[in-house]
């Protein structure tokens, strides 16, 4: 594959980890949160899987221009139009929670309305970004963060305040039936590679996904998963982990490393996750806003080049999101949060089954050609 | 108006009957282009019209005095003309000149007259030489892009020098050099250099475009001056052009297929498309080992987020998230800030602006009065301020640090960029702290990586693997 599709599914683990994924695991901790996230390691790499089998068909080509092809307008329309409200909401779980944890850790005197206007002032200017270039934008972010990330997480490893003893005993509640929570949780840490509904127009070469790359995705994820749960447990312990509202940064403030040229981790851990985080939503947006500019296009007649449908949706991202960041609190958006997340795998697999429907309708398509 | 094309062709076609006299008409053209050509040029006091006689031939020779080589008009017209016996001798002399010039049309005449060629007219013949003296082809040694190691002379204000030196360090055949006009009134020569095989055909396309459409102008007199005008940008900071005057960085450009231009009168020439890792680049990196210049590229870069970051971060640290830093030092950095009564942002853009004045003062002074303003900038910079409390010891510092590490940046148009962009980054963190320094930074990677120069991305990492279906 492509070195973009690694970043795309790699920004989402990494993502993953200041996100209230490890609060929604630590919930369910003695009611089958391993058994879910086992469950959904399996589950997230046969989706990454599949997607990607798909795409790979069709080298260049996005999902817009698939459904165009292969399937009537009047269903195209529905389809395209709810997959960008939802990456537009993937979007905004992600900004809603990082404004949060950025009133609480650096910017505490700073409204929480100022602080997403703030940011959303460097995100519009994403907006009118093409994908490639978004790409490398991607690709510089990580390349910068990523070895600094290993670091830390290593040192996190190695570190005499990690308590084994607690992570050995949360991993006594290993025979538990799942949970659905946890398992919506971690699943979406795979859903990097749904990305590729939008990006995949710039994979232009025919892409391969061999075994060895799946397996490599797959011992990535349980990595990540495994470090996102029991690192938390091993620095804060396990009986009441579940009351703390970001585990991760509590867990890293615990090091310090008296050497560097900052003295606390958890700052450099917070800048990290600042930029990663926002070029995280930087895509989610970006294919929200592509979704629904070929969405436009299925109803307008007239292929005219104008930047209307992206000025339209700056105004509606600006809107919706201070509005909503002034009725939510952080408690509020958890009790939304909990019950968007559980809504998310039925999601995916609704993508799913569009891309067989369009693949069955290509097949069909294809042999009906064949015997005219 | 005279045709002036019938007399060439007759002088290149027929090559026996080139002695004998023409018809009339064409007698009369030949005599009435030097006429109209005097008239023209005739209220200017450095126009020569010189009549030349002996036995049986005679000829007349026009110029402006003040651009030709008399020497060579000497050497090369009235020596023979006097040592050469018959007249068709001396016109096939003349004929064989290498540095004859091909005759269109009067106007052309004239404006090659304006350059400094000479007319020489004989019985009904019109001939044009080049031989204009040029006092602007002395190549100095480079004084902007110094290196240790390398060649040193860098280029001439004259353009063809300039082309005889890339051509000397290039021998490649598929080297091509077109020649275009640009200013309505200075009509100064451009030359547009590339290799033909290697050359991004839409990047050739795209700059001659832009060449195309600055017919209006009527001076342009630099390369800079040159490259602001065809970048398309109404507001650019960061260069999108790389401006040099060294000829090795303009051969190893050729090579790699980008484009030069060269304009007549100024020794720094353009190279495009250029992307930010090559205005990172001295070309001294070509020359040293390989572990000395990873290290210089790696002391380049943190000179670069030292100039960029460190202004910012000062006051980001100091009043918004102190808790940062160690202990001691967030302890230092506060108690040296005891007695300074401005808030950190305040002391950072004054101290870093008379920074700024000191730099303007040593580029813009005379030599000799430069010292003067370097040392009274020193004793404002130095000691006299802190001990005022108008800013801090570790203020100091940082300034100086900010000032140093600019230069770590090989090229003049970055080094600007970058000079400028730091303000931006002390709004940045005065509005948010290291948060906002963060999204600054963001937004930075994001402006560039959005920039193109000429169908390049502008920031872009490039990985090389091998290995199928992984590069796309």
């Amino acid at each position: 594959m492509s070195r973009y599709f690694y970043y795309l599914v790699v920004v989402e683990f990494v993502g993953s980890i200041l996100s209230v994924i490890p609060s929604f695991l630590f919930e369910s901790s003695k009611k089958g949160t391993i058994m879910s996230m086992l469950l959904a390691l399996l589950a997230g790499v046969a989706f990454i899987y599949w997607i990607t089998k798909f795409f790979n068909h069709y080298p260049g080509r996005g999902l817009p221009e698939l459904l165009q092809q292969h399937i009537p307008k009047w269903m195209a329309f529905p389809i395209l139009f709810l997959f960008s409200l939802a990456w537009f909401i993937f979007g905004l779980k992600t900004l809603l929670n990082y404004s949060f944890l950025l009133k609480r850790f650096l910017l505490p005197h700073l409204q929480i309305n100022w602080i997403i206007a703030l940011l959303l002032l460097f995100i519009t200017y994403s907006f009118f970004m093409k994908t490639k270039k978004l790409l490398y934008t991607l690709e510089i972010v990580l390349f910068i963060n990523i070895p600094l990330m290993i670091y830390i997480i290593g040192i996190l490893y190695v570190n005499t305040g990690l308590d084994w003893d607690y992570v050995k005993k949360s991993m006594m509640y290993v025979y538990h039936a799942p949970n659905l929570l946890a398992f919506s949780a971690s699943f979406l840490i795979f859903i990097g590679a749904s990305n590729l509904i939008i990006v995949n127009r710039e994979f232009k070469n025919k892409q391969k996904l061999t075994t060895f790359q799946i397996l490599l995705l797959c011992v990535l994820g349980a990595w990540i998963l495994f470090t996102n749960y029991f690192i938390p447990i091993g620095y804060n312990g396990f009986e009441r982990i579940q009351y703390i509202n970001f585990p991760w940064i509590l867990g890293t403030d615990s090091l310090k490393v008296a050497l560097a040229f900052l003295e606390r981790i958890m700052f450099v851990f917070l800048f990290l996750h600042i930029s990663v985080t926002f070029v995280n939503i930087i895509i989610f947006w970006h294919v929200s806003l592509e979704l629904l500019k070929s969405t436009a296009k299925l109803v307008r007649r007239k292929q005219k080049e104008s930047n209307m449908i992206t000025y339209i949706f700056v105004l509606v991202v600006w809107s919706i999101s201070l509005i909503i960041s002034m009725k939510i609190t952080e408690s509020s958006y958890l009790m939304y949060a909990r019950s968007l997340f559980v809504a998310f795998p039925p999601f995916f697999l609704l993508v799913l089954i569009v891309c067989w429907f369009i693949s069955w309708r290509d097949k069909h398509d294809n042999r009906s050609l064949k015997t005219n | 108006m005279v045709n002036i094309n019938n007399i060439i062709i007759e002088i290149r076609t027929d090559g026996r009957l080139i002695y004998e006299e023409k018809e009339d008409d064409s007698m009369l053209q030949a005599t009435q282009t030097l006429e109209w050509l005097i008239q023209q040029l005739g209220h200017t006091t450095d126009m020569v019209n010189k009549p030349l006689k002996s036995n049986q031939k005679e000829a007349t020779l026009v110029f402006i005095k003040t651009l030709v080589d008399s020497d060579k008009i000497q050497q090369m017209i009235i020596k023979p003309f006097f040592e050469i016996e018959t007249r068709g001798n001396f016109i096939d002399y003349l004929h064989s000149l290498p540095d004859g010039q091909e005759i269109t049309s009067q106007e052309q005449m004239l404006s090659e007259l304006s350059k400094g060629s000479i007319v020489v007219s004989m019985n009904n013949y019109l001939f044009m030489f080049d031989i204009k003296k040029v006092h602007t082809n002395t190549v100095p040694i480079t004084s902007l892009e110094n290196t240790v190691l390398g060649p040193q002379s860098s280029m001439s204000e004259d353009i063809h020098t300039n082309i005889n030196l890339i051509r000397n360090r290039y021998h490649q055949p598929t080297l091509t050099v077109e020649m275009l006009e640009l200013g309505s009134k200075s009509i100064q020569s451009l030359a547009v250099i590339y290799d033909r095989e290697l050359v991004d055909q839409t990047a050739l396309e795209q700059i001659k475009y832009r060449l195309e459409q600055l017919n209006s102008k009527p001076l342009i007199q630099s390369t800079a001056e040159l490259q602001r005008l065809i970048n398309g940008r109404k507001v650019s900071l960061f260069p999108f052009f790389m401006i040099t005057e060294r000829t090795d960085r303009i051969v190893y450009n050729l090579s790699v297929g980008k484009i030069v231009l060269s304009l007549d009168g100024d020794p720094s020439t353009i190279v495009a498309p250029a992307i930010f890792t090559d205005f990172m680049a001295a070309m001294d990196d070509k020359y040293h080992s390989k572990l000395y210049t990873k290290f210089v590229q790696i002391l380049r870069y943190v000179g670069l987020f030292i100039t960029l970051l460190l202004p910012g971060f000062y006051v980001a640290a100091t009043s918004y998230n102190p808790e940062i830093l160690h202990t001691e030092l967030a302890l230092s950095v506060a108690g040296s800030r005891v007695g300074v009564p401005y808030p950190s942002y305040v002391e950072v853009t004054f101290m870093l602006i008379i920074m700024e004045l000191l730099i303007e003062a040593s580029i813009r002074l005379p030599k000799t009065i430069s010292a003067a303003a370097t040392t009274v900038g020193g004793l404002i910079l130095g000691t006299a301020i802190t001990e005022a409390a108008l800013a801090s010891n570790i203020m100091i510092i940082v300034v100086s640090a900010v000032a140093i590490s600019n230069f770590a940046i090989p090229i003049g148009e970055l080094n600007s960029a970058i000079r400028v962009l730091k303000y931006v980054f002390i709004l940045f963190a005065t509005i948010a702290g290291l948060a906002g320094l963060t999204f600054g930074l963001l937004a930075i990677v994001m402006y560039l990586t959005n920039s193109e120069s000429y169908g390049e991305p502008y920031l872009k990492i490039n990985i090389d693997l091998k290995s199928k279906g992984e590069q796309q």
